[in-house]
């Protein structure tokens, strides 16, 4: 597979603290600090980590929603290379037909005051792609793509739930049929029910617009059940990177494990066990010397983990982690802390249902 | 011998008053719980569980009202049963079992402690309220409790304001100011929801301590099935204001009955088997507004097992089909599995 997008040492930072009317500021947050990876052509990558993480800045960063510090965006329109970090502001008005973003919050990312018509075809208006009758059609076209009836084109977002406004969202971002979608917590504000169609609808979007997604989340279910590689964000940094079975099963980086122990199991008979983690992540103002996690790593030792930092490297082919001891950690994956467990509902009981609809309707 | 009940709703029907319309938001719940249990009520938003929660203690705003029901308290003094239901929301006798012997913990730990008083003010204050105790006892008890739910550096952590602190230390915070007077009864609206993965085990790990120590009862309300397996004895699903099935955790996760159960159950991506991950299947249709509730079975239109003339027709009550399961669906007949 081919590369989309190539991310070089990509830095955000964020002044804070300032000290009387001139004075200059105090510290910097790096939300996102030297941070390296790919994504390919096609496919959804998954990025996870806690608040405060910084996945939400590098996912805005990436396509130059917020202006990084330093570093490089590589993105490969087909014939060449463009790096949209250095772009300027009519120029990247112009790739964001190549890059959209679907938000968290479907409440507060669509317009009250305009129709769902309208809003799925600003993106088109407002870059003079269409107009008229042509525009329509693209509307109605991705609306029905989207799960939406085009009956319902003409009304406002205010009466729809949450799952159809994040259908409105999607058919948005994607009328410019753009080529890489960052979702931003697409689908944490959603009940479960109505994530699972989310889920289920970028999935088949992807295969039929040959998308590419970055799917930031918190939800560490519902990243392993949308993605085929993951990266988990610790203090602005990615601390390790794989293939999700490799990632859930396998993890080499003691805070993925740490994640892991911290889903609920899928069985309420089995135990949680102990968390693999204490305290909670210290402030990224302030971060620990060498390696980020080290004051809560039941690993860490007092000489390397302090004083070095522990670059993301190749631990087995397409692994990547950021830990010194890697290699020789043996670390649990989720399949230690959960149950493999079967769909919940079997055939057997489905059918028995079946038999008894018949009965009682045949009564009826 | 019947058993003891620490609280128990009958027929509980909570009303939204709209101009000169009445909305139903909760229609005609049960459920009871025993001294020392967790009970946890489960749905989706909008189904309204927390308007429940809220209820037990008459922490509604205004426009929402109790039309019908009773709440039955038993954790008053000797064998007095209170109900919760019929005392007037701002009178004497429920501000004693409120913060007293029933208290509740919410889901926003930012927004439910005042920026500007410390953390030790806000939780002394429900000290002194409840107990006759001085000012440097009220401080006493208060270190001992943020020391118990495990904030660290407990003498400096009680002058120190909601801000300073992380929003895993806020919640445990609430957790100490809720256990203040040593209640028998907690509500917990979703006190995990807003936190992290880790941060939500270690508040799971320390609830789950809370109540073997103190014997509390819990009332936990929740989204999420998979923290809820964790904590609870038994689960009540709502659906629209309305309990669709009860019993214990293991026959609600294991053996599911009702059509909405096993969908819910259904559409939780699960860890275990990734490396067929294939769509998941979800709920078709969305939850209904209140203002356009189905006839009949409210979960009708969503349902596989629809059966025309009787599910959008008759409302499913409550019935038992085993020792410790009761289900709200035509499918099922009293005491047939």
């Amino acid at each position: 597979m081919s590369t989309l997008v190539e991310i070089k040492n990509l830095e955000k930072h964020f002044p804070v603290g300032k000290t009387g009317i001139f004075g200059k500021h105090k510290s910097l947050l790096k939300a996102v600090n030297n941070v390296s990876f790919t994504i390919k052509k096609g496919e959804n990558l998954g990025l996870v980590g806690e608040s405060g993480s910084g996945k939400t800045t590098l996912g805005r960063t990436l396509i130059h929603l917020i202006e990084p510090t330093r570093g490089e965006v590589l993105f490969n329109t087909g014939e060449n290379k463009i790096d949209i970090a250095k772009l300027r502001r009519g120029e990247l008005r112009y790739q964001w037909r190549n890059m959209q973003m679907i938000f968290q919050d479907p409440y507060a990312s669509l317009n009250q005051r305009m129709t769902v018509r309208d809003i799925i075809g600003e993106p088109l208006v407002a870059n003079k792609l269409a107009s008229g009758d042509e525009l329509n059609e693209k509307i109605k076209n991705m609306a029905v793509l989207c799960g939406l009836k085009t009956s319902q084109l003409s009304r406002y977002p205010h009466a729809f739930s949450g799952g159809q406004r994040q259908r409105i969202a999607i058919a948005r971002a994607l009328i410019m049929h753009p080529q890489f979608i960052v979702c931003d917590e697409a689908v944490s504000a959603l009940d479960v029910s109505i994530q699972a169609q989310i889920l289920n609808l970028l999935k088949d979007l992807r295969h039929e617009l040959d998308l590419t997604y970055l799917f930031v989340a918190h939800d560490l279910s519902a990243v392993a059940y949308a993605c085929d590689r993951v990266a988990v964000m610790y203090l602005g940094r990615i601390v390790e990177m794989a293939v999700t079975e490799e990632l859930y099963y396998k993890p080499k980086h003691p805070y993925t494990e740490a994640l892991m122990s911290a889903i609920p199991p899928d069985d309420p008979e089995v135990t949680m066990q102990k968390l693999f983690v204490q305290g909670e992540q210290p402030s990224p103002v302030n971060p620990p010397t060498g390696c980020p996690f080290h004051p809560r790593c039941k690993f860490a030792d007092n000489s390397r983990c302090v004083k070095e930092l522990p670059e993301l490297r190749e631990v087995s082919p397409e692994h990547f982690a950021a830990c010194h001891y890697a290699e020789s950690l043996s670390l649990k994956g989720a399949l230690q802390f959960q149950v493999k467990q079967r769909k919940t509902t079997n055939n057997k009981q489905v059918e028995y249902l079946n038999t008894k609809r018949k009965e009682i309707m045949a009564k009826l | 011998m019947e058993k003891t009940y620490l609280m128990q709703v009958k027929n509980l029907q909570i009303s939204w008053h709209l101009d000169k319309a009445l909305i139903p938001i909760v229609c005609g719940l049960n459920f009871s719980l025993e001294p020392g249990k967790v009970l946890a009520l489960v749905g989706e938003s909008g189904c309204g569980k927390s308007v429940t929660s809220l209820s037990l203690l008459r922490l509604l705003a205004k426009e929402l009202k109790i039309v019908e029901g009773e709440i039955l308290f038993n954790g008053a003094d000797g064998d007095k049963t209170v109900d919760i239901a019929k005392l007037n929301p701002r009178g004497r006798e429920i501000q004693e079992i409120r913060g007293g012997m029933a208290s509740m913990i919410f889901q926003e730990p930012m927004s439910s402690f005042s920026p500007l008083y410390t953390i030790g003010h806000q939780i002394m204050e429900v000290i002194q309220q409840h107990k006759k105790n001085t000012k440097e006892e009220a401080r006493a008890t208060t270190i001992k409790l943020l020391q118990k739910v495990g904030l660290a550096d407990p003498e400096k952590a009680v002058d120190r304001f909601p801000g300073e602190f992380s929003g895993g230390m806020r919640q445990r915070a609430m957790i100490a100011k809720a256990l203040s007077c040593d209640p028998q009864l907690l509500i917990a609206d979703e006190p995990t929801t807003a936190l992290d993965v880790t941060i939500q085990a270690q508040i799971l790990d320390l609830m789950n301590e809370v109540k073997a120590e103190f014997g509390t009862s819990i009332i936990f309300i929740s989204h999420d099935l998979g923290v809820v397996g964790q904590i609870a004895d038994d689960v009540a699903i709502m659906y629209m204001g309305s309990i669709v099935e009860k019993g214990t955790v293991k026959e609600i996760f294991k053996y599911p009955k009702h059509p909405y159960t096993m969908k819910l159950l259904d559409a939780i991506p699960r860890l275990g088997n990734l490396e067929d991950r294939k769509r998941l299947e979800p709920i078709r249709g969305s939850v209904p507004t209140l203002f356009s509730r189905p006839k009949g079975c409210a979960f009708h239109d969503r349902c596989d097992y629809f059966m025309k003339g009787l599910c959008d027709e008759s409302f499913p009550g409550l019935r038992k089909i085993s020792e410790d399961q009761q289900v709200a669906c035509h499918l099922y007949k009293e005491g047939e599995e």
